[in-house]
C-alpha cells in the first residue's frame, strides 16, 4: 500500500508540473497583454506605447519565458499565486480565490449531496424493477434533466420563481445587509436545483446500469436462494459491488467542488469560482487563470487518486501492492 | 427616450453664484459645486445600483475602467481640482472656479525656450475626507507626486507628466507649472523625477512650452496624504496597491465604503459632512450582476432600482421598453461617445481609389443597421467628432443610402461587372476582406447586412472574424489592425469629452509602422498635408474659437476622403425604477452616479 502511495504520488508530481508547462506556455502564446486598452484613447501613440513599456517592467512581463515561468514556480509551490492583473488588480491571486471559494464548496457541496440522495434510491429502484413504471418514469426524468440545457432551463427558473411568482430571490448569494440562513437558504434553491437536476439525471442512469448488471451476478442468485430477504440482498449484496463505478464518478467530480460551473453561477450571478475564471479568461488575468487551473489539475489529479483508495476501503478483493 | 441638444465646452465660462436653468437638452442639470443640495431629506431607504463588472480597484490612479469610475463618483476617492457635468461642461470641485487663460486662471510666464504655461487652482475650504480631516493643497500636490512615482503602476501619466513642478503657495492655493521647452527638451534627454529619458521621448523635439488642450481638466487630483505618506514610507510605492485602503479609500464624496464583498456588492453610508450637503438617500448598494438576463429578472422584481450603461445595451430594448410600458420602469437611450466604424486601409489597390471609398459609403444603409441592429435606439453619425460635442461640424460631408450612385462612381472609376456580378478592373475582382472581432453580437449581424449591401453594388466582402485580442494586438508583434494587414475592418472607438489626440489617429505621423515601433492609431493610413497643417495646429493652441475653426477644417477634409465609413453612436442605457428621482444619465463618459447625493426614491 505504501509502495503504491509513493510511486503514485511521484507519478502526479511529475505529471502536475508538466501540465504546469503547458498551462503557462499556452497562456504564454495568447496575443495582447493585460495593458493592451491603454494603446486606445491615448492622446499621445509615444506616451501610450511608453506607458504600456513601464507597466510591462512593473510585471516583470519584459522577462525571457523561462525566467517568468520559474519565478512563478517557485512561487506558486509556496502557495503564492502573484498579484491579479485586470480582475482585482493587485489583490493576491489567493485571496481572491478565498473569497470566492467558500461560496462554490456550498454550491456544489450541496448540489452534490442533494444529487446523489435522490439518485441512488431513484437509480436503484429503475434497476429493481426495470421496465416498470416507475423506470419509464425515471427513464424519461432523467432524459429530460440530461437533455436540458442549463442556460434554459435556469432562465426559465428565473422567470417562473422570481419574476412571476416573486417566491424568490432573482440571483446572487445572499441581500446586502440581512443575510441570515433563511436569506442564504432562499438564494440557494434555484442554482442548487438547476446543477442537481442535471448531476441526478447523471447519476441515476450511471447507477441503474451498474446496478442491474451486479443484479444479473450468481452470487445474488445464490443469496437469494439461501433465503436472504431481497431487500438485503440489494442493499448489500447488490449495492455494495454497484457502488465502484460511481466512486470513480464522484472522484472526477471532486474538482468541480473547487471549479463551480459557469454558467449556472453566471445566470444566477453566484459569486463563485466559475464566473472567477471566465472573468480571468475574458480579462487576460493570466496569474488567476494559471492559479485556478493548477488547482483544478491538482484536484483531478487527487480525486482519481482518492477514488482509487476508496475503492480498496468499499471493496476488500481489491488491494495495492 | 432621452436626448440631448449640442453642448458647448464653455456654457459656465464665466458664470458665477448659484445657477439655476438656461442648461440645454431634457429638464435642468444640477451643477454640482455651485448649487447645494436643495431641501436634502433622509428618505429612509436604501437605493441598490446594478453593475456588470466588479471594479477591480479603487485605490487611488490605479486602472481607468468605466465601473471603477462609476463607483469612484460616489466616494469621491481622487477628487479632482474640476470635473465635468452630465452636460460636457467643466465645473469647479475642488477649485472654486475653472482657471481658463480667458479669465485670468491661467497664463504664460518667461520667455524664449523658459516660457511656461502656469495654471492657478484655487480650492475651496470647505471641503473634508470622510475622517473629518480637510482637504487641502498638500493632498493635491502629494498625489501628483504619488502619481509620478516610477514604482507605482497608475495605468496612465501622459498629462501629468508635462508638469514640472506643483507648486502650494499655501494650503488652499494649488500652482500646476507646465514644462518649459528647455525642461522638456532635458527631460526627453535625461529623463526627470525618478523617470527615464524614454518616458519623455514625446518632448525630444519639442518646440515651445509644453501645452495641454486640457489644461484647466482633471489631471489634478486630490489623495489623503495624511494616511497615504505614512503607509507609503512604511511599505513602498510597489506595495501599495495592495493595502487595504486600496479597496476601501478615503474620499470626500456623499458616501463611503463601509463593506466590500468580494463578487457580490459594495455597501456604501452617506456622510453627512458631504461639502454640498447630505445625501438625500443614506444607504447606497453596488451590487453586481454579470448576466443580462438576471438584470433584467431584478429590475423586474425591484431587486434593482437603477442598472448602469456597463450593463444593458440597446439589445435590450424590446425587454426594457415592454418594462417600461407596464409602468415598472424608466428606461434612458442617451447617444454616447462610442462609435462604430470600418476603417479602409488606403493601402489596397481597391480601397486606395476615392471612388471606390465613396461607393462603399453610399452603398452601406446605415440607417437599417440602426433599426434592425440597434432595435432604432441610436443614430447614423457622419463624423468622428460626437455630435454633442463643440468640436462637432455640421457642414461635414454626408453620404446617403444611394446603391446607384455607388455603381456610378465604380464605373467613373473604371469598374465593370464581371459574369458573376462582382465589379473588377484591369481583371482585378472588387474583392475585399472585411475584417472585425469575434464575438460580438451587434458585429455579426452589422457586417453581414453590410455585406449584402456591398453585394448589390458589385462589391465582394468576405468576412473575416478575429478574436479581439488578437485584432487589437500591439506592440512588437501586433495584429492586422496596428500591423495594417487589414482591408476592411470595423471596430468602435470611445471619444473623450475633448478631441484632443486627433493627431494620433488621423494624421500621417499616427501611421503605425514597423520603422516608428507601430505606435499611432491612423489604421487606414490617410495622408493629406493640410489635414497634417491643422491637427498639428490642433495640438498646439489653447485658443479656444480656433481650435473649433480647425477641426472643423479637418473634419470636412476627412469626410471628403472617406478613410472611414462612420457607422452609428452606441446608446448609452441605463434604467431606473420610476420611483427614482433626479437620475440624469450623460452621453460622455461620466458616470451616471456622478450626482447620486441628490437621489431618492419617491414613495
Amino acid at each position: 500500500m505504501r509502495a503504491f502511495l509513493l510511486r503514485r504520488l511521484l507519478q502526479n508530481a511529475i505529471l502536475l508540473l508538466f501540465i504546469s508547462v503547458i498551462v503557462y506556455g499556452i497562456l504564454y502564446l495568447v496575443p495582447g497583454g493585460p495593458f493592451d486598452q491603454l494603446n486606445f484613447g491615448a492622446t499621445s501613440a509615444t506616451a501610450a506605447a511608453a506607458q504600456v513599456k513601464r507597466l510591462n517592467e512593473l510585471l516583470g512581463l519584459d522577462r525571457p519565458l523561462y525566467e517568468r515561468y520559474w519565478n512563478w514556480l517557485t512561487k506558486a509551490l509556496v502557495g503564492d499565486w502573484g498579484m491579479s492583473w485586470t480582475v482585482a488588480f493587485g489583490q493576491p491571486v489567493g485571496r481572491l480565490i478565498q473569497s470566492r471559494l467558500g461560496n462554490t464548496l456550498l454550491l456544489m457541496g450541496l448540489s452534490a449531496v442533494f444529487s446523489l440522495a435522490i439518485a441512488l434510491p431513484i437509480g436503484i429502484i429503475s434497476a429493481v424493477r426495470p421496465y416498470s413504471i416507475w423506470d419509464y418514469l425515471i427513464t424519461a426524468f432523467s432524459f429530460f434533466g440530461l437533455s436540458m440545457p442549463t442556460f434554459w432551463f435556469g432562465v426559465m427558473m428565473l422567470i417562473i420563481f422570481s419574476v412571476v411568482l416573486g417566491w424568490l430571490p432573482a440571483g446572487g448569494a445572499i441581500t446586502p445587509g440581512k443575510a441570515d440562513l433563511v436569506d442564504r437558504i432562499r438564494h440557494l434553491i434555484m442554482p442548487v436545483a438547476v446543477l442537481s437536476l442535471v448531476q441526478v439525471a447523471g447519476q441515476s442512469r450511471f447507477i441503474r446500469s451498474s446496478m442491474l448488471e451486479v443484479l444479473k451476478q450468481d452470487y445474488i442468485r445464490t443469496a437469494r436462494a439461501k433465503g436472504v430477504p431481497w431487500a438485503r440482498v440489494v442493499m448489500t449484496h447488490g449495492l455494495r459491488n454497484a457502488i465502484l463505478p460511481v466512486i470513480t464518478l464522484l472522484g472526477l467530480e471532486v474538482p468541480q467542488l473547487f471549479g463551480g460551473a459557469i454558467i449556472t453561477e453566471t445566470i444566477f450571478t453566484w459569486p463563485g469560482m466559475g464566473r472567477l475564471f471566465f472573468e480571468g479568461i475574458s480579462k487576460n488575468d493570466w496569474p488567476l487563470v494559471q492559479a485556478i487551473t493548477m488547482v483544478s489539475a491538482f484536484l483531478v489529479v487527487g480525486g482519481n487518486l482518492l477514488a482509487d483508495l476508496a475503492y480498496a476501503v468499499v471493496d476488500p478483493r481489491i488491494r495495492y501492492e | 427616450m432621452e436626448t440631448r441638444g449640442r453642448l458647448g465646452r464653455r456654457s459656465l465660462l464665466g458664470r458665477t453664484g448659484a445657477v439655476a436653468g438656461a442648461v440645454s437638452g431634457a429638464g435642468l442639470g444640477f451643477v454640482p459645486g455651485l448649487a447645494p443640495v436643495a431641501g436634502a431629506q433622509a428618505s429612509g431607504k436604501t437605493i441598490t445600483v446594478g453593475m456588470s463588472q466588479e471594479p477591480p480597484t479603487l485605490g487611488y490612479g490605479l486602472g481607468n475602467a468605466y465601473v471603477i469610475s462609476i463607483v469612484k463618483w460616489t466616494i469621491g476617492s481622487e477628487p479632482t481640482l474640476t470635473r465635468r457635468n452630465d452636460l460636457n461642461d467643466w465645473v469647479p470641485w475642488l477649485a472654486e472656479s475653472v482657471p481658463y487663460l480667458e479669465n485670468g486662471g491661467a497664463r504664460y510666464v518667461g520667455d524664449g525656450a523658459d516660457k511656461r504655461l502656469q495654471v492657478t487652482f484655487t480650492m475651496r475650504k470647505d471641503v473634508k475626507w470622510s475622517d473629518g480631516k480637510p482637504v487641502t493643497a498638500a493632498d493635491v500636490k502629494f498625489a501628483w507626486e504619488l502619481h509620478m512615482n516610477p514604482d507605482y503602476p497608475v495605468p496612465d501619466r501622459s498629462t501629468q507628466q508635462k508638469l514640472a513642478t506643483v507648486d502650494t503657495p499655501d494650503d488652499y492655493t494649488v500652482i500646476a507649472n507646465f514644462m518649459s521647452e528647455n525642461e522638456a527638451k532635458e527631460a526627453a534627454a535625461k529623463g526627470r523625477g525618478g523617470l527615464s529619458a524614454k518616458a519623455f521621448a514625446e518632448f525630444a523635439t519639442q518646440s515651445g512650452p509644453v501645452l495641454d488642450p486640457g489644461y484647466y481638466k482633471a489631471y489634478l487630483g486630490a489623495v489623503p496624504k495624511h494616511v497615504l505618506q505614512p503607509l507609503l514610507e512604511k511599505v513602498g510605492a510597489s506595495e501599495l496597491p495592495k493595502q487595504d485602503i486600496m479597496r476601501k479609500p478615503l474620499g470626500i464624496g456623499p458616501y463611503k465604503v463601509t463593506e466590500w464583498a468580494e463578487g457580490q456588492f459594495i455597501a456604501l453610508a452617506a456622510v453627512p459632512t458631504f461639502f454640498l450637503g447630505a445625501p438625500r438617500t443614506p444607504n447606497l448598494i453596488i451590487k453586481i450582476v454579470t448576466d443580462t438576463n438576471a438584470i433584467l429578472a431584478q429590475l423586474a422584481t425591484s431587486e434593482l432600482d437603477v442598472v448602469t450603461e456597463d450593463a444593458l445595451s440597446e439589445f435590450s430594448a424590446p425587454e426594457l421598453d415592454k418594462m417600461a410600458n407596464q409602468k415598472l420602469i424608466r428606461a434612458y437611450y442617451t447617444p454616447g461617445a462610442t462609435w462604430e466604424h470600418i476603417d479602409l486601409n488606403l493601402d489596397n489597390e481597391h480601397l486606395g481609389i476615392l471612388n471606390v471609398r465613396k461607393a462603399i459609403a453610399h452603398a452601406i444603409n446605415r440607417q437599417q443597421l440602426v433599426d434592425k441592429v440597434l432595435n432604432g435606439k441610436t443614430k447614423v453619425i457622419h463624423s468622428w467628432a460626437p455630435e454633442w460635442r463643440w468640436d462637432f461640424s455640421p457642414e461635414i460631408p454626408k453620404y446617403d443610402f444611394n446603391p446607384e450612385k455607388a455603381k456610378a462612381l465604380l464605373k467613373e472609376a473604371g469598374y465593370a461587372p464581371g459574369s458573376d456580378g462582382i465589379m473588377a478592373k484591369g481583371g482585378k475582382k472588387l474583392s475585399i476582406k472585411y475584417g472585425t472581432t469575434a464575438g460580438n453580437q451587434a458585429r455579426l449581424l452589422v457586417t453581414q447586412l453590410v455585406q449584402a449591401d456591398l453585394k448589390a453594388v458589385g462589391i465582394e466582402a468576405n468576412l473575416d472574424y478575429v478574436p479581439s485580442s488578437e485584432w487589437f494586438a500591439a506592440g512588437d508583434n501586433p495584429g492586422p489592425l496596428w500591423g495594417r494587414t487589414f482591408e476592411m475592418g470595423e471596430y468602435a472607438w470611445v471619444g473623450g469629452d475633448d478631441p484632443q489626440g486627433a493627431k494620433n489617429l488621423y494624421s500621417t505621423e499616427g501611421i503605425p509602422r514597423k520603422d516608428n515601433a507601430y505606435v499611432g492609431q491612423n489604421f487606414p493610413g490617410f495622408k493629406d498635408a493640410r489635414n497634417d497643417e491643422l491637427l498639428a495646429e490642433s495640438e498646439n493652441t489653447l485658443d479656444q474659437a480656433r481650435r473649433v475653426e480647425v477641426y472643423a477644417e479637418q473634419q470636412k477634409i476627412w469626410a471628403e476622403a472617406v478613410p472611414v465609413i462612420t457607422l452609428y453612436a452606441r446608446a448609452n442605457v441605463t434604467a431606473t425604477k420610476r420611483s427614482l428621482q433626479n437620475f440624469r444619465p450623460t452621453p460622455t463618459n461620466t458616470p451616471p452616479t456622478w450626482n447620486c447625493y441628490d437621489w431618492y426614491l419617491a414613495d
